[in-house]
């Protein structure tokens, strides 16, 4: 048995997988499959990975476009190894990236899923990103939905805490890392990241629109509410629920959603231990902003008072 | 050929014997403007060449490259589908010959339908039993609540493609229950629900149907799925309840009588929330929590 498993799902990416590929079959540590589960692409992709005769690639076809989290969840059933490394088929990982996740998980039996830092690469720029590492600052930023926890690719995971908790990624369109990571979280897994930055992180031209921005952030809600339900057992359905609604941005509040969410807000951060190890100060000051902010845009709506200069 | 009407999708694993008579009573259907989507779950050569021998040109068999559990299979089977309904169908059930075209004109009727189930036939040999479940959409969704199947059949269901697209809804990857995580989620996402007043599906019951492998296992799975509706229909429960609520529903703990007090406690607290949230029969709700806390009252009253 390999030491790793390297899961890529891949949908027509005949540009960017060469790169992603030729990332992991030149890392310095060696023993390993590379799981490439293609999920049904309709360009040259599947010649391109053909086209590599390295005996460590397992190309899966997917028999239609299935979407990310089922090609996912295809290439954790079929993996083998005692670690599965998370990969994306538009990035490059660094050479030692592999080694030295492996060496850190060998020396921390503790820690179930260890990220990486990462430099994203955007056009002709390289900008490192310099994500928190220890397993509380991760667990909170889960909360924030925007990236700041861990970045996904970069992941390495035990293989047998994923299948003793029988989790998998869940059936979600987006953000199906952070479904993932909230199982893991529930199941007593711990996180940590390296401090190393061994990964190339692609960002492309943004083509989204501000609708798309607005259907994704909505498609967070149910997320967040369930993580607040998790942080906040004391507080109810509604509270945990207005505190939700009250942080995604494009949420159209009324008076009433805004009274029902700040006051929430401010009952949540009373609570200060923590319940899966996360870090509170960073909770209490995530909510708080968040309250903070809506205070201030009513604030400001304010018509002026009469009388004064 | 263009978007068919109806996508017939069935996951197929194990069985290849019942597999066919299920196959064969979709293809006898008295109407024929379908796709029937098989989804093959990387299953066994025996099966494989049972498939190979079903030639009709609407069959289109997808092979999973690695088995992935019911749910992962529906799932690749939702997103297959092209047509404007999809019809649930199970590989050791029989579909009655009318069962399509009777769910497919009763979705065109009532366009405010998400999911429609029908009334059915539970057979075990030849021991056999009809099975009326609700047809109204309260009912149906305050049965949720039980997670028992009493809210409908699975493999009887009919589903309109465009809800789930619009809604981005799927089943969620469990290892049991996973039709009811779909309901669920259907529903908080403003589904209407019903069941067809007529035997349209032969039921099949057999030693393979998961009944008391692993119960414990079993038990645990539902917990989570019981915590979320709980929390849902009863929103003024902080989380830590609504986990304590769906605890004494499952019917576990150590039943203890300072266990009973509290899960008794939750009930009538619980009970007060009289607003119907997605539809669903309040009163129906209440008997359900009634019946629990009946049972938890005695068990307190016998005790003291």
């Amino acid at each position: 048995m390999p030491k790793v498993s390297v899961v890529m799902p891949v949908f027509n990416r005949e540009h960017y997988v060469r790169e992603a590929i030729e990332s992991i079959l030149a890392q310095d540590f060696e023993d390993f499959e590379f799981i490439i589960v293609d999920d049904g692409s309709t360009d040259s992709t599947i010649e391109v990975v053909s086209g590599y005769s390295d005996p460590r690639i397992r190309l899966i076809e997917m028999p239609v476009n299935c979407g990310v989290s089922t090609a996912r969840n295809v290439g954790l059933r079929a993996a083998r190894s005692e670690y599965i490394a998370v990969m994306d088929s538009d990035d490059a990982a660094l050479q030692q990236r592999l080694s030295k996740q492996i060496a850190y998980l060998e020396a921390h039996p503790e820690i179930d899923i260890l990220a990486c830092r990462a430099i994203k690469v955007m056009g002709s720029q390289k900008i490192p990103m310099n994500h928190v590492t220890n397993d509380a600052e991760i667990k909170a930023r889960l909360l924030g939905m925007d990236g700041s926890a861990m970045i996904h690719p970069t992941t390495m995971m035990r293989a047998k805490f994923l299948t003793e908790n029988r989790i998998l990624y869940p059936s979600r369109t987006v953000d199906e890392d952070h479904g993932l990571w909230i199982a893991a979280m529930v199941a007593g897994g711990k996180f940590a990241s390296l401090e190393d930055h061994l990964f190339l992180y692609r960002r492309h031209a943004s083509n989204i629109t501000e609708q798309d921005q607005k259907q994704f952030q909505q498609e967070k809600t149910p997320l967040r509410t369930e993580l607040l339900g998790l942080f906040y057992p004391a507080l109810s359905g509604d509270e945990v629920y207005a505190i939700a609604v009250l942080m995604n941005p494009f949420s159209q509040l009324s008076l009433r959603n805004a009274s029902d969410g700040v006051r929430a807000a401010f009952k949540a951060i009373q609570y200060n231990d923590p319940v899966f190890g996360e870090s509170r100060p960073y909770l209490n000051t995530l909510i708080g902003s968040t309250a903070k902010r809506v205070i201030t845009a009513l604030e400001k709506s304010r018509p002026p008072r009469q009388g004064t200069q | 050929m263009g978007r068919p009407k109806l996508s017939v999708v069935m996951p197929v694993h194990a069985r290849p014997e019942m597999t066919q008579e299920a196959i064969a009573s979709i293809l006898v259907q008295d109407i024929g403007d379908f796709e029937f989507l098989i989804i093959d779950d990387a299953s066994s050569e025996n099966m494989q060449d049972m498939l190979n021998t079903c030639k009709d040109p609407r069959i289109t068999t997808l092979r999973l490259p690695i088995s992935g559990g019911e749910a992962l299979a529906r799932n690749v089977g939702l997103q297959a589908a092209q047509g404007e309904y999809i019809a649930v169908m199970d590989s050791d059930d029989v579909a009655l010959p009318h069962r399509m075209s009777r769910q497919v004109a009763a979705m065109e009727r009532s366009p405010k339908i998400a999911i429609l189930g029908s009334w059915t036939q539970k057979f075990k040999g030849s021991k056999i039993q009809e099975m009326h479940h609700p047809e109204a959409d309260a009912v149906i969704k305050a049965r949720l609540l039980a997670l028992d199947g009493s809210a409908m059949i699975h493999p009887s269901t009919m589903i309109r493609a465009d809800f789930l697209k619009r809604h981005s809804l799927f089943y969620p990857i469990r290892r049991t229950d996973t039709d009811h995580g779909l309901w669920m989620e259907a529903m908080f996402s403003g589904a209407q629900f019903a069941n067809y007043p007529e035997v349209l599906l032969r039921y099949r019951r057999h030693d393979g149907n998961i009944t008391n492998t692993d119960k414990d296992r079993l038990h645990r799975d539902k917990l989570g799925l019981r915590q979320q509706i709980v929390a849902r229909f009863f929103p003024t429960l902080t989380h830590f309840e609504a986990t304590q609520l769906a605890s004494v529903l499952q019917g576990g703990g150590t039943g203890t009588v300072a266990e009973a007090c509290v899960g008794y406690s939750l009930f009538l607290k619980a009970a007060t929330q009289k607003q119907s949230i997605f539809g669903e029969s309040r009163p129906h709700v209440n008997q359900i929590l009634k019946e629990h806390a009946e049972r938890l009252r005695q068990k307190i009253a016998f005790n003291s």
